[in-house]
């Protein structure tokens, strides 16, 4: 009897590993896919290929050739660039690179030998004519971060740089580029008796020499100089790193001038990737090739010295201190090969331009458009989408322009139903319903990822990771301790481990990392701290997810990792991730940390840190920055002040960060995202060594087209409801938990004509053109997944065409989600205007009330102002014009005083009453006798008055 | 002889307890003298706070108006009086008169706290400056401190009220006065302005009651209300009058969330400058009683009786900052 059975929970066992087996394999195959689709897709691929050359020049002027190197270098993308996007970059037959450091992207990677120098530069790269308006590509107009990068300064009279064979005669003299008058701070910095200056030419035209010591005032840097740390970005110049094979490769940011004017690159600024393979430099320190009227000097003007000549010459066919590939070590570099010399004319002439074409940005609407952009509020999701179609939408006649305010879902829906706003977009459902007929029609279709930059053991970049709910989980309830002192003392976290790396679950699902016990950012997942429904989906997610569940509500985790006692039975899902932890260091870490004692807040919420907006999160993913806000750095100021600050950017090769941010965003930024665990066939008590049973689902085309399947049409809603509690069963396994639908949210009733028709025309964009996918401006960006049939979402297609005319009829219908598709000529047709609805939708009257109107007429029109003193402003409707929809009146919010009702008085009485009341005991016998002499007087009077009326009356009778 | 023989009466010792205390109710006659001396006392400081409020702080205003009403006609003069933030809190902005409430060219501050309710009507933080496009909220005291705003809430619809800031003159009318329950005016057209008066207000009843408007308002001229009307300062009373084309505006400061206007509010600067008036008020009773005692009284009036006054009147200065600042 137990034994057939016992063989059948085997073979069930079996199966069910095989199965996990082939989703586990699928789950690492399909990240591939995007990447690649992208290398294909990607506008602009561009290959290119330059033959670098190196060359001595003897006393006799006898040229000999001692390297040549075949160069290819291949750039992922050329086309419809967006700022602070990154390209890759790959290379072979360069020499290889010795002295290697580990980010190349530090200034001081050009100290390397025979770097990849990639760089950013302004300007069209020809010999022959500029077209009108651009400038000509030199060195000048090439980015970099800091001035070491273009100034050189030696004590020598021969450093090799002046003895660049192919250099111009001027370009040899011992200072060159040095700022004219020389400014005093920088002659009393120092004084060199050979200098190099490469000034730097910005987009305005001013010139910025940088210097010895930019920071005392000698000669200028460009505002965008400042370092990651002031808050800015880091440099995408790149010593890149060719290894002993000759290839080498490399992601590069790209700036537009959004992020730095200086540079100033943009659709109509041409600029170029500019790729330097250092070979080292070509020597003539003879000076065989200057003209013999003009032999090279010392800088107050005495010829050289045969002998210096010869140093010269040494120094000048130096080929390199270290071996390639060799770490740098205390051994200088040999100055002829270092990267710092990528503008000498014997590099830079081996460069390979690739001219780079960016998108026209939102911003080229001002300008061609001069009428008021309509205003569609909500979702962050959309960024991406709607950053490629505003610039579309305003260039495009038939169209319109719009701009996408970026707030929280939920308020937008609110304004949405109050008339405030005219249109919103949004995911969530409205919790109590809309009290105004609206549709809600799919836009697009996108989702959350949970981003990660983390080094290996091997210090290279990962590129997958698996996550389930309870580890995302842990990290949001800060239940990590991060510190030792929170470890030691906080209440409820102290047993758990340290951060994510120590915890066993994390390492069963990611084998390989590096474990540290002091990565504060590996016990934080960084959020942004406003409200959106892409924490909405994340809580749902992890409250549907049985595991994660069960952990918050208070069940240990195999390992025995128990929840944050603040966090314990959490309501999910939310839409701002509480602060609850109120833990306060104790007064021992105080007197470590003057910061904190400064401003002595709960602990948690300082590795938490939520940033307060999504470009932070991205930035930090982007460029592995650390926002635990535990540091203290003396820097000089009063101690009683210092802030706490966050630790900032990781050395590369240690990096960890975890970021949620949009699907799309993380496309853009090039962001590495993690699977997500859907089914779990595991036991949950086990404890468990690796991610057999698991499914892992990665946020591509495939996991969001298997989570359309989960899509549910809710008819009372008038929307479509993701159905989080099957990702945990068969039925989704194969669904990426984070997909977001997002719908714009428009009335239709009571919007103006002119509005409406816009808000139309953009349905019908969006349910056409616009999700056709694509880098180019007005196509669907990378990390959405287009509403169309082959991806399951016929009927939401159907119905964005549905709701746009509902939203030009402004009949006050709510199209049933199965309502009869129009005919899509019909509706998007705006040259004629469109016929009634013939069938009226059956439930268009169900949800359909009468608008809003205010209770209490206000005397002159009824618009809403805020009080002044009653509190914040209301947003103002955007439209000119009256709006139609009367909003609520604002009642004057009065304050009353006690004091004013009744002080004064109370204060009179009082006063008299201490008077009256003093005054009779002081004087009480005074009183009291006068009181009695008075009433014995009087007493004697009324007799004597008796007495006398009786003697009268005696006096009478006889 | 006999007589002489006769032996006096003798002297008998007594030897049972002498009763050697004092007469029965001394010590409730000390009692009630200290009680009836305490008392007394509290009334006249209470009698003084009247005073003060009433009276001498109404002469305290007047004192820091004249000498703001100097420094500001400087200013605008020279050109240099505030057009937007930063202004520091308390420095004259604007010269305001409102002919239908008795209020002629009264100097406003900048900030609304008590501190400088005191000087005058104090320009509330966080709204723009009174002719610039956007609402700007002014407040001033009804009852204490000469009662800028004491009649404004008798201002009808079409009233005049002039603003003279570094930006020019003008000309707001009046649109009506609100309290608590009332509509808030309609939004502001574009490029308009417009000012907003609070104060509490006197005699309108008590919050929450139907506001009934008394006929003296209706016809416009002010109410003529009785003494015991003259103390009583509940409710806000908001006072708009619009502008159609304001100036642009300059920047505008942040709110400040401390600007309680009708609470008590006790900020610490506060009690601890009260605390040090109190000590020099205590410190002056004492050298007047010493005065009183080691010199002839006359010298004592004389030499310290300003004194212990001017002592006296800082600690009422400072000790009126805790109250509600439109009162």
């Amino acid at each position: 009897m137990s034994a057939p059975s016992g063989s059948r929970r085997r073979w069930v066992a079996h199966t069910l590993f095989a199965a996990s087996f082939v989703l586990v394999g699928l789950a690492v195959v399909v990240p591939g896919q995007p990447t690649a689709g992208a290398s294909e897709g990607a506008p602009g691929a561009v290959t290119k290929s330059v033959t670098a050359t190196r060359t001595f020049v003897d006393q006799n002027g006898n040229e000999s050739e001692v390297t040549r190197k075949n160069v290819r270098m291949e750039v992922s993308q050329t086309a419809d660039l967006r700022g602070r996007q990154e390209i890759h970059v790959a290379w072979d037959g360069a020499v290889p690179t010795g002295g290697v450091i580990g980010d190349p992207n530090a200034s001081d990677g050009r100290n390397q030998e025979y770097p990849f120098v990639l760089l950013q530069c302004r300007g069209v790269d020809t010999s022959g004519k500029v077209p009108k308006g651009q400038a000509r590509l030199t060195p000048e107009s090439c980015w970099t971060q800091t001035s070491t990068e273009r100034y050189l300064a030696s004590g020598s009279h021969t450093p090799s740089w002046r003895f660049d064979a192919y250099a111009d005669a001027d370009d040899r003299r011992a200072v060159v580029g040095a700022p004219d008058p020389l400014p005093q701070a920088c002659s009393t910095v120092s004084d060199p008796l050979s200098a190099r200056w490469l000034p730097f030419r910005a987009a305005g035209g001013e010139v910025y020499y940088g210097g010895p010591d930019p920071t005392i005032g000698c000669s200028g840097l460009p505002p965008e100089s400042d370092s990651a740390e002031a808050g800015g970005l880091p440099s995408n110049t790149t010593y890149g790193i060719t290894g002993a094979d000759g290839r080498g490769e490399a992601d590069f940011a790209v700036w537009t001038s959004a992020e730095n004017a200086s540079l100033g690159c943009s659709a109509s600024v041409s600029c170029s990737l500019v790729a330097v393979p250092v070979v080292g430099l070509s020597c003539d320190a003879y000076g065989t090739r200057l003209p013999a009227a003009a032999p090279q000097t010392t800088k107050d003007g005495v010829p050289l010295t045969d002998a210096q000549k010869a140093a010269a010459d040494a120094t000048c066919r130096r080929t390199g201190a270290y071996l390639p590939g060799e770490p740098r070590s205390s051994q200088t570099t040999d100055q002829a090969v270092r990267g710092n010399l990528w503008w000498s004319e014997s590099n830079w002439r081996n460069r390979i331009t690739v001219p780079l074409d960016f998108a026209l940005t939102g911003s080229v609407c001002d300008v061609v458009s001069a009428e008021p952009p309509q205003k569609i509020m909500g979702s962050v999701v959309l960024n991406e989408l709607t950053a490629s179609w505003q610039p579309k939408f305003c260039t495009t006649d038939s169209l319109f322009t719009f701009t996408h305010v970026q707030q929280a879902d939920a308020l937008a829906r609110t304004l949405v139903d109050s008339g405030e706003i005219e249109a919103a977009f949004s995911s969530a459902p409205k919790a109590d319903g809309y009290r105004r007929p609206v549709v809600q029609a799919p836009a697009a279709v996108g989702g959350f990822a949970i981003a990660f930059n983390i080094d290996d053991a091997n210090r290279q970049r990962r590129t997958t990771l698996q996550l389930n709910a309870r580890l995302v989980a842990k990290l949001l309830t800060t239940s990590y301790p991060a510190m030792a002192v929170m470890r030691d003392n906080h209440p409820s976290i102290g047993a758990n481990p340290l951060n994510i790396t120590l915890d066993k679950e994390f390492q069963a699902l990611n084998p390989g990392l590096p474990v540290s016990d002091n990565l504060e950012a590996a016990a934080a997942l960084q959020i942004f701290s406003s409200s959106s429904d892409l924490i909405w989906a994340l809580t749902s997610w992890i409250d549907a997810d049985p595991e994660a569940r069960a952990w918050l509500n208070g069940y240990a985790d195999p390992w025995g990792m128990k929840v944050n006692a603040a966090y314990r039975d959490l309501d999910l899902p939310v839409d701002n991730w509480p602060l609850r932890d109120e833990f306060v260091a104790p007064q021992y870490y105080q007197n470590q940390n003057a910061c904190y004692a400064n401003s002595p807040t709960p602990f948690m919420q300082l590795i938490a840190n939520p940033l307060s907006n999504l470009g932070a999160v991205l930035l930090n993913m982007q460029f592995a920055s650390s926002s635990v806000a535990t540091v203290c750095r003396y820097d000089g100021y009063d101690q009683t002040t210092l802030p706490l600050r966050q630790q900032g950017r990781q050395s590369i090769g240690y990096r960890f960060v975890l970021g949620v941010v949009p699907l799309s965003a993380a496309r853009r930024y090039n962001l590495s995202t993690a699977s997500l665990q859907t089914v779990s066939t595991v036991s949950p008590g086990t404890t468990f060594g690796d991610a057999t049973g698991r499914t892992f689902v990665a946020p591509d085309a495939a996991g969001l087209k298997a989570a359309t399947a989960l899509l549910h049409p809710d008819e009372a809603r008038h929307t479509w409801t993701f159905d989080y509690e099957a990702l945990s069963t068969a039925d989704g396994a194969g669904a990426y938990p984070g997909v977001l639908p997002v719908y714009a949210v428009v009335p239709t009733e009571g919007l103006e004509p002119k509005a409406a028709t816009k808000l139309a025309k953009m349905l019908c964009y969006a349910g056409g053109e616009g999700q056709s996918p694509g880098a180019a401006n007005g196509q669907l960006p990378a990390g959405y997944l287009p509403i169309t049939e082959a991806n399951g979402l016929r009927q939401q297609r159907d119905y964005t065409l549905t709701a746009a005319a509902a939203v030009r009829r402004q009949a006050g219908e709510v199209p049933a989600l199965d309502a009869p598709v129009p005919d899509r000529g019909e509706v998007c047709d705006f040259r004629t205007p469109l016929a009634p609805s013939s069938t009226p939708s059956p439930s268009a009257s169900a949800t359909a009330p009468a608008p809003v109107t205010s209770g209490v007429p206000a005397p002159g029109p009824a618009v809403v102002v805020s009080a002044p003193p009653a509190g914040a402003p209301s947003v103002a409707p955007s439209a000119a014009g009256p709006p139609v929809v009367e909003a609520q009146t604002v009642l004057t919010a009065g304050q009353s005083s006690m004091f004013g009702a009744v002080g004064p008085y109370s204060l009179l009485v009082l006063a008299f009453l201490a008077a009256l009341v003093g005054a009779l005991m002081r004087w009480f016998d005074l009183i009291r006798a006068g009181l009695a002499g008075a009433a014995s007087e009087a007493r004697l009077m009324v007799q004597q008055r008796q007495q006398r009326r009786e003697h009268a009356q005696r006096g009478d009778e006889p | 002889m006999s007589a002489l023989l006769d032996p006096g009466p003798t002297t008998v010792l007594r030897v049972e307890a002498v009763d050697s205390s004092p007469p029965p109710g001394v010590d409730r006659e000390r009692l009630r003298i200290g009680a009836s001396q305490v008392l007394m006392g509290l009334s006249l400081v209470l009698v003084w706070a009247l005073l003060y409020l009433f009276v001498l702080s109404g002469l305290e205003q007047a004192h820091a108006q004249s000498a703001l009403y100097g420094r500001l006609r400087t200013e605008l003069a020279e050109g240099t009086a505030p057009t937007g933030a930063p202004i520091a809190l308390g420095s004259p902005v604007a010269l305001i008169s409102i002919p239908g409430a008795g209020v002629k060219d009264l100097v406003v501050v900048e900030g609304s706290r008590p501190t400088q309710l005191q000087d005058g009507p104090g320009h509330m933080l966080g709204s723009v400056l009174p002719g610039q496009q956007g609402v700007s909220v002014v407040a001033g005291h009804s009852l204490s401190f000469g009662g800028p705003f004491s009649r404004i809430d008798g201002l009808t619809r079409g009233s005049l009220i002039k603003v003279t800031t570094a930006q020019g003159s003008f000309a707001f009318e009046v649109l009506g006065v609100r309290t608590k329950g009332d509509p808030v005016p309609a939004a502001l057209a574009a490029g308009a302005a417009r000012l907003t008066l609070v104060t509490a207000g006197r005699g309108l009843g008590p919050a929450g009651d139907d506001v009934e408007v008394p006929d003296a308002l209706k016809s416009g001229e002010p109410a003529a209300r009785s003494v015991l009307d003259n103390l009583a300062a509940s409710d806000s009373v908001f006072v708009d009058a619009e502008l159609a084309a304001g100036v642009p505006a300059g920047p505008v400061a942040t709110a400040d969330p401390d600007a309680k206007l009708m609470t008590v509010s006790a900020d610490t600067t506060t009690l601890a400058l009260l605390a040090l008036a109190l000590q020099l008020l205590v410190g002056a009773l004492v050298a007047f009683a010493w005065a009183w005692t080691r010199w002839s009284r006359p010298a004592a009036w004389i030499a310290l009786g300003p004194g212990v006054l001017a002592t006296l009147w800082l600690a009422s200065s400072i000790g009126s900052r805790l109250l509600p600042g439109l009162v």
